[in-house]
């Protein structure tokens, strides 16, 4: 009964510390100030009287201060390193108000060590300073103050980035089957969780869960993980322990881990938690399911759900394409976009430049690699436009529809392995140039109504999975 | 004397009054203005649209998407699913007796039939035959839409949550039974703008001749969107566009000089208010002007060859008709405007079913299958959705008196099918299904979010990320829920 009646009052005079630490800091703040206002006057002999008995109430103030600060610092997960800096600056802040004090508490100390009176108030002021900046850090966060400095300022102090520095990027998972638990999913969830306080940007309760070794080193409580055993391994009892318990993990105000990803930490270590396999060398559960859906990037579930992937090309990567070269384009009208957010792949559009011609097919191959779609029904274009576009080594679709191109500009086309849809409606395209498309190989759609093709042409053509629409 | 003392001790006041609003105004005015040129939305603008920081235009879609653009066919009104799409044998077996009371359950009746102590089935007045690779049932009404079986999807389950005609349009265009909302072409035209920088991105067509149900221009708003977003409504007649046209011997330099003018009044305005209204209006001027030379060439249908026109039926010529609007659709499709919004009214058969729906599926029928396959022969079916729908569907039970000659059905929010087609649906599929009274959804419900975020996921927008901040609050087309359909995307 004792220890835990003792261990409240602890924690009644630990609470007691934000409103203690008040005192001191407004007391001795004042003693500096009297102390700069009458410095001419004062020159003489000793201070005003007053300023020996305020220095006193802040040493004792100050002292009690760090009594109940210690206590607090019992109960609550605080930055080791700024506790320990607001642990000793704020001793410090005792020391230096009472040696202050037995400095200026008599004229006969005073005169003769009003130099080392002075250097200690401005000690003060800087242990004091630092302190209270300290202590503000451990409660309000680190970035509190600057948070929500006004842009110029923010800046011109150069931390314009600094409030996003903390959030965790997931690492994009591309096949899910391939991806290894630990690196991929399980570091995945910690490092949105957990790094804010567990990671080697604040080491709270001495454990680290950015770092194999240091995971599974434990904290100071001792280890954290148990493979095999979910109900010993610490890390998934905090998870799971009530809200408004103390010791849960993340705390009351960080986001708390979901369902799913608490299956996904239950599962890995379920299952030795080893950090060199991959998802498809655990045992399946249906209780991690909706984590890896989540983890496999839309394709997967995609085609999970009967939806057929896009062209492998959309999710080639490169470089962004020419600032000038698409600038130049705009200036003629041209509509040059994204094929998608994040994407560098271009989509080319003359709709509103139907002037463009075969010598203007020169400035597409600056940006020859990029574009997926070219949109050129009704353009000006011959066979002659095509002499490059073997470079367009990325084309998806092309429509062509509408313009003077003739079965002679097919043979061109013949290397654009990638082809999936070609729209020659209007064209003079006849029979032969259908053909011919037969050597593409990942053609899916064609269409050529009105133009030459014959609905014998089309007969002919015929191959499986390709839809060719024309003349009927 | 004392009127004088009484000018000057007020003028005193007013002196004071004006010092301290200009002093703590002037504080208050700064935090207001900020440093980062927010400004207060000046009185009398309506006041709904705040320059966010965050309200930013997505400009390209999240992921690739299937299509680029999308013809909605509105059939305002509610289209009766059991004499179109829905064939349920059942009700010509059961026609005249009582639906069971389990059907109708603890569900919603209108106010026009809950005083009706008889709820008599009626038999759908056309019959059904097979059509296409999948044998799906399709009613006699509509030959030609069955036609196009195999090229559309026709969703069985959809259902609503409103039962009158004004919040189920709004429920259905702007994902909110109450006006204000910005409509799905206004989402659409925000979030990934013009393809084509000569013609409005959201364009609007009311077909003639449907029915006495007015529909409402907020179904077609921008909410608190930038105005420019605004559906763009085409006229028929020999002006589409409204005042778009210069009045005669005015010539179109004449006109640039005049907007260059205005433009510099806008933009001093503009610095002085930072009202981002003003800009729509700048937007608005210029989109007209650049109108003035691309509208006339796509309302002009004497190019179309006879076979073309005789495609959308004997109507096509008729400007304002539905035929006439869908060939407009098809064009303004081929010159990649974003979101084409068709009207067509007359759906709403309370009474004398047989004629009504008779007539609604003469004006419709033909036109719309004919814009798919129109569509498809172009190749621009591949990446423009189709969708063909209404608000909500119509009851299985006869509205009034059940007589030989005649029925009427109505609202029914419960169960309705639509269909849609290309822009990466699945061509010749059936989803979801009723039960025998085509009154409740059994299999694989489609909640009006589900299918609002099926449209934008088509479009590569992913619907829950995809918000505009007004008033404090985030906003989004499908509001709170909203499910992608992914069984129906090819």
């Amino acid at each position: 009964m004792l220890p835990d009646t003792l261990d409240q009052w602890f924690v009644y005079f630990g609470h007691l510390h934000p409103v203690m630490v008040h005192l001191p800091v407004g007391i001795l703040v004042l003693v500096l100030i009297i102390e700069l206002a009458f410095y001419k006057k004062n020159n003489g002999s000793s201070p005003l009287q007053a300023v020996p008995f305020m220095l006193a109430a802040g040493c004792l103030t100050a002292a009690f201060s760090c009594i109940v600060g210690w206590l607090l610092s019992k109960e609550g997960s605080y930055d080791e390193s700024t506790l320990l800096l607001h642990q000793w600056t704020g001793i410090a802040v005792a020391l230096l108000s009472g040696l202050g004090w037995w400095i200026s508490k008599n004229k006969n100390t005073y005169t003769k060590a009003k130099r080392l009176y002075r250097i200690v108030l401005m000690m003060l002021f800087v242990v004091l300073m630092t302190a209270g900046h300290n202590g503000g850090s451990l409660t309000h966060g680190n970035d509190y103050l600057t948070a929500e400095l006004p842009p110029p300022l923010n800046s011109w102090l150069g931390s314009g980035e600094s409030k996003d520095t903390s959030r965790f990027l997931r690492k994009p998972v591309t096949d899910i089957n391939e991806a290894y638990v630990y690196a991929d999913l399980v570091q995945n969830v910690l490092g949105d969780k957990c790094y804010s306080c567990h990671s080697s940007k604040k080491v709270k309760g001495g454990l680290r869960v950015d770092d194999e070794k240091l995971l599974f080193k434990g904290g100071k409580h001792g280890v954290v993980i148990e493979p095999g055993n979910i109900e010993g391994s610490e890390l998934i009892k905090r998870i799971l322990l009530p809200q408004d318990d103390d010791k849960r993990m993340p705390p009351q105000k960080q986001p708390p881990l979901t369902q799913e990803e608490i299956a996904l930490l239950k599962w890995w270590i379920q299952n030795g938690a080893d950090t060199r396999k991959k998802v498809s060398e655990f045992s399946s559960s249906s209780a991690v399911m909706p984590m890896l859906a989540f983890f496999a990037s839309s394709p997967a579930e995609d085609s999970a759900a009967g939806i057929s992937p896009l062209s492998g090309i959309f999710d080639t990567e490169l470089p962004p394409a020419d600032r000038a070269a698409i600038d130049t384009l705009s200036s003629l009208g041209i509509i040059v976009s994204p094929v998608a957010q994040n994407k560098n792949l271009l989509e080319i559009s003359c709709v509103n430049f139907p002037a463009f011609d075969d010598d203007k097919m020169q400035l597409l191959v600056n940006v020859s690699d990029h574009i997926v779609s070219l949109k050129l029904d009704g353009t000006q274009i011959t066979d002659a436009a095509f002499n490059n576009i073997s470079r367009f080594r990325n084309l998806v679709r092309l429509n062509i529809a509408y313009t003077a191109v003739s079965s002679a500009a097919i043979s061109k086309l013949l290397s654009l392995k990638g082809l999936e849809y070609i729209n020659i409606v209007g064209t003079k395209v006849g029979n032969k140039g259908l053909l011919e498309l037969h050597a593409l190989p990942n053609l899916k759609k064609i269409y050529c109504w009105n133009s030459m093709v014959t609905n014998e042409g089309l007969a002919a053509f015929n191959r499986e999975q390709i839809i060719a629409v024309g003349e009927e | 004397m004392e009127d004088v003392q009484k000018i000057i001790s007020s003028q005193a006041r007013r002196d004071f009054l004006r010092g301290s609003v200009l002093g703590l105004g002037g504080i208050a005015l700064g935090s207001l203005l900020g440093c980062n040129h927010r400004s207060a939305t000046p009185p009398g603008t309506g006041g709904s649209i705040e320059p966010e920081a965050e309200n930013q235009p997505l400009v390209n879609p999240h992921f690739v998407p299937r299509a680029k653009r999308v013809i909605y066919l509105f059939q305002s009104g509610g289209p009766s699913q059991m004499e179109l799409f829905d064939y349920k044998p059942k009700l010509y077996e059961m026609h005249g007796q009582e639906i069971p009371p389990s059907i109708i359950g603890a569900g919603r009746v209108s106010g026009m039939v809950s005083n009706q102590n008889s709820f008599p089935l009626a038999a759908p007045m056309t019959q059904f035959k097979q059509y296409g690779k999948n044998g799906a049932y399709f009613s006699d009404l509509i030959p030609h839409i069955a036609g196009i079986s195999n090229d559309i999807c026709v969703v069985r389950s959809m259902f609503s949550e409103q039962i009158n005609h004004e919040p189920a349009v709004i429920f259905t265009q702007t994902g909110n039974q109450l006006s204000g909302r910005p409509s799905i072409g206004s989402w659409i035209s925000y979030g990934l703008g013009s393809l084509n920088n000569n013609l409005p991105s959201f364009v609007v067509l009311l077909s003639k001749g449907g029915g006495d149900q007015p529909i409402s221009n907020l179904a077609w708003s921008n909410g608190f969107l930038p105005s420019h977003h605004q559906g763009v409504q085409f006229m028929s007649g020999k002006d589409p566009v409204l005042y778009l046209s210069s009045p005669d011997g005015v010539d179109r330099m004449d006109r640039r000089r005049a907007l260059n003018f205005i433009q510099k009044f806008n933009l001093l305005q503009k610095d002085k208010w930072q009202d981002p209204e003003i800009d729509s209006r700048l937007n608005q001027y210029e989109m007209a002007y650049r109108m003035q030379m691309a509208v006339p060439e796509i309302t002009d249908l004497t190019k179309e060859p006879q076979h073309i026109l005789d495609m959308y039926g004997p109507d096509v010529t008729t400007p304002g008709s539905y035929s006439y609007n869908c060939l407009l659709a098809r064009k303004l499709a081929e010159k990649d405007v974003r979101f084409i919004q068709l009207y067509h009214l007359g759906w709403d058969h309370h009474g004398k079913l047989t004629s009504g729906i008779t007539r609604a599926t003469q004006q419709t029928d033909q036109a719309s299958a004919a814009l798919v396959k129109d569509l498809k022969q172009r190749g621009l079916l591949d990446d423009t959705l189709v969708i063909w729908g209404g608000e909500f569907g119509r009851t299985s039970f006869s509205q009034g008196r059940l007589t030989r000659e005649d029925f009427g059905r109505d609202h029914l929010p419960n169960a309705y099918s639509i269909w849609m087609a290309g822009g990466g649906i699945k061509p010749g599929i059936q989803y979801g299904e009723t039960d025998d009274f085509a009154h409740n959804v059994v299999r694989d419900k489609v909640h009006v979010h589900d299918f609002q975020a099926t449209l934008l996921y088509l479009l590569g927008i992913d619907h829950e990320k995809f918000t505009y901040k007004s008033q404090g609050r985030r906003y989004r087309l499908t509001d709170v829920s909203g499910d992608v359909v992914k069984s129906i995307i090819a």
